[in-house]
């Protein structure tokens, strides 16, 4: 592996006792989509900017593609010192087993502490893929990392569904941690840096796929399973009756939403049965969930807790669903539902 | 087809729940994980289509024995129980380098295990056999089709929002599912009671030559604790807040206030708040 960077090579300058025990730095995993950097990776980038002041080191973006060299533009905004780019035209899109080689090799021939990688399809992937590569930790959907003062590194996460938290101290170098950065809000570093690029060479072989993806699938986000949907609109005895579903399926296409609802409303056959959310249905982790008419009696409530944000719509501002909104409109939803119909269809369209 | 599947024995988390007084979990009731009922039962109808036969293999403490009795309950041919006292409390990485070694024995197609355990979730032990074994891997999987002729499979991965990525690949391999993989195989009497009479093979830690100072773990359990509050968005303490408030904030993990926002509008009005809550949170975008 050649590097030609732009600038001099900090590890090059690193004392040679470092260097056998690996840097100081932190690491993340850029993913991008379009030609765009995804918003979860700023966040990374935060969360590595964090990381790396507690160990002292630096936070470095590793960013793989086709064309990727503009991507860590703005990157410096969040505190990134460098960014480490791998183009090649077989690393267009994500594959488990080319990333891997790339990323294994990239990190072996600098061994940062910490790798971070957002908790996505592709991250949920990678991340063990490459752990079993280079031996090292792992700690998958982490909460906290902490950093002590000789740099050993432990970490918490949540297990036994969220009924207890496990601390666990890393062993091995790099620790390799996966975050569901939807739980980390955004800011900017108080001091913005100026991301210096590295393009590292690596030889491909084109020949490393083993597996081969044949077809893509795209699900239509309105007929998936409310299990495994983006957006979900759950839907209670607040509906009224039948003629009022039309409007909730108008909204549910505009959205791209995925309609499910309460017992009261599987039992008034509005929602077919597999469509139920709740102990008796299914469980659901949308990163919105619509909840309109719904009271929010535990039986439902159980299942949704890992649903990203909560918009409710109710007539009673107490209804115990309240307590869990994170935007909580006291409403008639047979006349909020129109109305928002109305206004996205004017001015947004869907993210995903 | 001969196929593998790795299945563990987790307390049921649905009941579980971490005691303060004692400082421990309570109500613990061992069941075998879900995911794992699934994958057996997919193997057990690989085993139908396609013939062969289906080994289920654990790792962990005498009471673990029971998830292989169940295995073979369901239908499985044989049952593999890797115990040994030098195996308690091991970490991932272990677990995988122990299984594999204990499967490179066997002879295989086939490697089924689940995209996550229901307890610890480390989503990491069908990739560390993978890499022992030097195989494939396909992860996320949500439907399998074997050709027996070609010794391939074809594979549906799970990708956001219920997309799927098609996958081909040679066999021997290994998968780790989803629980939409396959609904549960309801076993006849006579093959719940032919499984009453089958053994479970016990291997320890001699007897598949493993060295204990070859097990070297990537990871150190230092603590079982009281989970915290769920962080929902960093705190940015808003300076305007009294003392008071800001520590509750911070006491709370940051996780802001609900029902803090709540709106009575007319519907026109209550809807821009939704738009406006939407395009904040990045569900939805202006269009430019
Ligand atoms: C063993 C068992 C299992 C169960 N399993 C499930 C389950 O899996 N899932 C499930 O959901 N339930 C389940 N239930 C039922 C559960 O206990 C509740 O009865 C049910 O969830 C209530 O449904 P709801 O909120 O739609 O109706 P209600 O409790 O009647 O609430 C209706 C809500 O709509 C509001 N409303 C009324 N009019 C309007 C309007 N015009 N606009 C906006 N809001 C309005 C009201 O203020 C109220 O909050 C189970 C019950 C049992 C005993
Ligand atoms: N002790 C074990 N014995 C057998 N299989 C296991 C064990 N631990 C994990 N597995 C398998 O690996 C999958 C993923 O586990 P985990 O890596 O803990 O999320 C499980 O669903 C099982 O199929």
């Amino acid at each position: 592996m050649a590097e030609n960077e732009h600038e001099v090579t900090p590890e090059a300058s690193t004392p040679l006792s470092e260097q056998e025990n690996g840097s100081r730095d932190v690491w993340f995993f850029v993913a991008h989509r379009d030609g765009k950097l995804e918003e979860a990776c700023l966040k990374l980038a935060m969360e590595a900017r964090k990381l790396a002041d507690k160990l002292g080191g630096e936070a470095l973006a590793v960013i793989i593609g086709k064309q990727v060299k503009h991507l860590p533009g703005n990157l410096g905004d969040y505190g990134t010192d460098k960014a480490v780019v791998v183009e090649d035209q077989h690393l267009e899109v994500y594959s488990g087993e080319a990333y891997v080689d790339v990323l294994a090799q990239l990190v072996e021939s600098s061994r940062p502490s910490i790798l971070l990688i957002a908790a996505s399809t592709i991250g949920n992937d990678l991340a063990p893929r490459l752990t079993a590569r280079l031996k090292a930790s792992l700690v998958t959907r982490y909460t906290e990392i902490e950093v002590d003062k000789e740099g050993k590194v432990t970490a918490r996460r949540a297990v036994h569904g969220g009924n207890a938290q496990a601390t666990v101290r890393a062993l091995r170098k790099p620790l390799i941690a996966t975050i569901d950065t939807q739980l980390l809000g955004l800011q900017k570093a108080k001091e913005a840096k100026n991301t210096r690029i590295a393009e590292a060479k690596i030889r491909i072989d084109p020949k490393t796929g083993i597996t081969r993806v044949i077809d893509y699938l795209k699900a239509d986000p309105c007929a998936v399973c409310v299990s495994e949907a983006e957006i979900v609109i759950g839907i209670g005895k607040g509906l009224g009756s039948v003629e009022n579903l039309a409007a909730v399926d108008e909204l549910a296409h505009v959205l791209g939403a995925s309609i499910g609802g309460s017992r009261r409303a599987t039992d008034e056959h509005w929602v077919a049965d597999e469509r139920r959310i709740g102990m008796t249905g299914k469980t659901i982790s949308p990163s919105l969930y619509l909840i309109c008419g719904i009271s929010g009696a535990f039986h439902h409530t159980l299942s949704i807790k890992e649903s990203q944000l909560k918009v409710v719509v109710n007539t009673d501002p107490n209804a115990p669903i309240a307590k869990m909104a994170d935007l909580m409109i006291v409403g008639d939803m047979q006349k909020v539902i129109p109305e928002l119909t109305k206004q996205l269809r004017e001015i947004v369209r869907p993210t995903r | 087809m001969r196929t593998v599947v790795c299945v563990k024995q987790v307390p049921d988390s649905t009941t579980v729940k971490f005691d303060i007084l004692t400082d421990s979990l309570q109500n613990v009731h061992y069941i075998m994980d879900p995911i794992d009922e699934v994958t057996v039962s997919e193997a057990i109808k690989i085993r139908e289509k396609a013939g062969g036969e289906v080994t289920a293999i654990t790792l962990g403490p005498p009471r673990t024995e029971e998830v292989l009795r169940s295995c073979l309950k369901m239908g499985v041919d044989r049952a593999i129980h890797l115990y040994d006292e030098a195996f308690d409390n091991l970490d991932a990485y272990s677990t995988s380098s122990i299984l594999a070694r204990q499967i490179a024995k066997l002879q295989y197609d086939l490697i089924l295990c689940g995209n996550q355990s229901m307890d610890e979730g480390n989503g990491f032990v069908g990739a560390g056999i993978a890499e022992s074994l030097n195989l494939p891997l396909i992860t996320a999987v949500t439907r399998i089709d074997i050709f027996a002729d070609t010794n391939t499979a074809v594979v549906h991965r799970r990708l956001k929002g219920g997309d799927r990525e098609i996958v081909e690949t040679p066999l021997p391999a290994v998968f780790t599912a989803e629980t939409v993989l396959t609904s549960p195989v309801y076993p006849r009497l006579r093959t719940i009671l032919d499984g009453l009479k089958k053994n479970v093979t016990r291997v320890d830690a001699q007897s598949s030559n493993l060295d204990i100072e070859d097990i070297e773990p990537a990871l150190a359990l230092l603590s079982i604790s009281q989970p915290k509050p769920r962080l929902k968005k960093t705190a940015t303490i808003d300076s305007s807040l009294s003392p008071a408030e800001r520590m509750k904030l911070i006491m709370s993990g940051g996780v802001q206030q609900k029902s803090s926002k709540a709106v009575a509008k007319p519907p026109d009005a209550a809807a821009s708040e939704i738009v406006q809550f939407l395009i904040d949170n990045g569900i939805i975008s202006r269009e430019m």
